[in-house]
């Protein structure tokens, strides 16, 4: 598909903006800390990727790994240009979200202070916690991708979640997070 | 909280998607940018390779050190070179040996590109070299200097040399007198075609070597005379000056070579400078110019 997209094929490229639009989304939504500066942020993304879709070469490494480096610059300049913007924004458009409306609304209060917490941290923490958890690579993965050894990754991944955890800690919105050491576990 | 509960709360931020509207808006715009960027000239010829630049800045770095390091005093690099080969003396276990070289390798050149004619070149090296002087008398270990009396004056003669070149002076000019003694015979240098002002090579000698030189300077009344200029040109840049009448410097020569130096001093009173100069011959470490008096010419 992206060779594709490098021949051309604007169908294929499409396809590549619906494959990678949700982890790209989650990853500046991380970074940003609000749903209309991921939004904006996306769509930097995908048309700087467009641009150097030329320069791209396979290294082995998934095409969201390149994706994730143009997002982590758009990110940089993005920050340079204006402060970031932490409004209290529920994240919308929750799959999740049932008919309980008092369950949907403590989900997205969760989600809303992870991704606030997130927003606070170390950029090499917020993107070994969004690859290893949110998105799912393994330790190794993760490594290729951002330059690393699995061991590095590991403590790097450990000290991430500690600061996450006093972030979360000094915001009092851990007690948020109790339902993860129980029943929700479990389930 | 512990990092297992961390975890799984991250893990449900997955579930998380972009919103439909702003996922159409984004696709809406990224149509337009490929269908313009459809509609660009393609400028793929020009495009290089990252390692290729980088090469070929290395190529750019490395020859453009390398013009400079041989640049002649005639080239606009000359005064790049000079503080390359300058700022390398801090980095040499022996500085005085690096230094002397390369007072050696100016001085050369500075007679090379004299003996072809090339004045302004010739001026650029000799300055160099002057610099070099006044570096090697900086970096150079002293030793207290024994020296006698300076009883018997050995030289000393305002010269009406009107060159503005630097010249050794192969007319026999008297310019060395000894008190009580007959007329000296200017040391006569029979290579009227070389015209560098302090070093004179009558004929292929020996390796160069630091010479501690010594001397006095005064004034026609006997006075010691304080931050004279002593130059190895007639009105080059100092390369020391007199301290209570006293010049106590590091010089480069070799065994049999002549030096001529130039003493001068602007009278404050008067507007007037006075000059001399000395000529002596060097015969080993340690040099002594005896009393060089000063006058207005």
């Amino acid at each position: 598909m992206v060779k594709a997209a490098q021949a051309g094929d604007a169908s294929a490229f499409g396809k590549l903006y619906e494959l990678y639009r949700d982890p790209v989304y989650r990853y500046c939504l991380a970074r940003s800390g609000a749903t209309h500066d991921a939004e904006d942020l996306v769509a930097d993304v995908f048309l700087r990727a467009m641009e150097a879709l030329e320069r791209y070469e396979d290294r082995g490494l998934p095409f969201v790994a390149f994706l994730f480096r143009i997002a982590r610059n758009a990110a940089i300049d993005r920050s340079r240009r204006t402060r970031p913007d932490m409004s209290i924004e529920d994240l919308t458009n929750d799959p999740e979200s049932d008919h309980n409306v008092e369950s949907a609304a403590a989900r997205s209060s969760e989600r809303q202070a992870l991704v606030n917490a997130m927003s606070k941290l170390k950029a090499d923490y917020r993107d070994v916690l969004l690859l290893r958890f949110v998105e799912g690579y393994g330790a190794a993965e993760v490594g290729r991708m951002t330059g690393r050894s699995e061991g590095a990754v590991r403590t790097l991944q450990h000290r991430a979640l500690d600061r996450l955890r006093r972030e979360l800690d000094r915001s009092g919105a851990s007690a948020l997070f109790d339902r993860w050491g129980g029943a929700e576990a479990a389930k | 909280m512990n990092e297992g509960s961390l975890a799984r709360a991250l893990g449900a931020l997955r579930s998380t998607h972009m919103p439909e509207l702003a996922s159409d808006r984004v696709r809406d715009e990224l149509e337009r940018a490929w269908r313009d960027r459809a509609d660009r000239p393609q400028r793929r010829g020009l495009a290089v390779p990252a390692f290729a630049r980088a090469f070929a800045l290395v190529t750019v770095v490395v020859v453009t050190g390398f013009l400079t390091l041989r640049a002649g005093a005639d080239s606009p690099l000359y005064s790049a070179r000079i503080a390359i080969e300058d700022t390398l003396v801090l980095f040499q276990a022996d500085r005085v040996e690096y230094v002397t070289a390369l007072y050696e390798e100016r001085a050369e050149e500075a007679a090379r590109l004299e003996a072809v004619g090339n004045a302004l070149a010739a001026g650029h090296a000799r300055e160099a070299e002057a610099d070099t002087l006044r570096l090697l008398n900086r970096i150079m270990p002293r030793t207290e200097d024994p020296s006698p009396e300076p009883s018997p004056a050995i030289v000393v003669a305002p010269t009406a040399e009107p060159s503005p070149a630097p010249t050794v002076t192969p007319t026999p000019i008297p310019t060395a007198t000894r008190p009580g003694t007959p007329p000296p015979a200017p040391a006569p240098t029979p290579k009227p075609a070389t015209t560098r002002p302090s070093t004179v090579t009558p004929t292929a000698t020996p390796a160069y070597f630091t010479v501690h030189a010594t001397g006095y300077v005064t004034s026609a009344d006997g006075t010691p005379v304080n931050d004279a200029c002593v130059s190895t040109g007639i009105d080059s840049s100092c390369v020391t000056s007199t301290t209570n009448g006293r010049i106590d410097f590091v010089l480069v020569g070799r065994k049999g070579q002549s030096i001529t130096l130039y003493v001068r001093k602007l009278d404050p009173l008067t507007g007037a400078t006075q000059r001399g100069k000395v000529t002596t011959v060097v015969t080993g470490p340690t040099l002594f110019l005896g009393q060089i008096v000063i006058r207005v010419i």
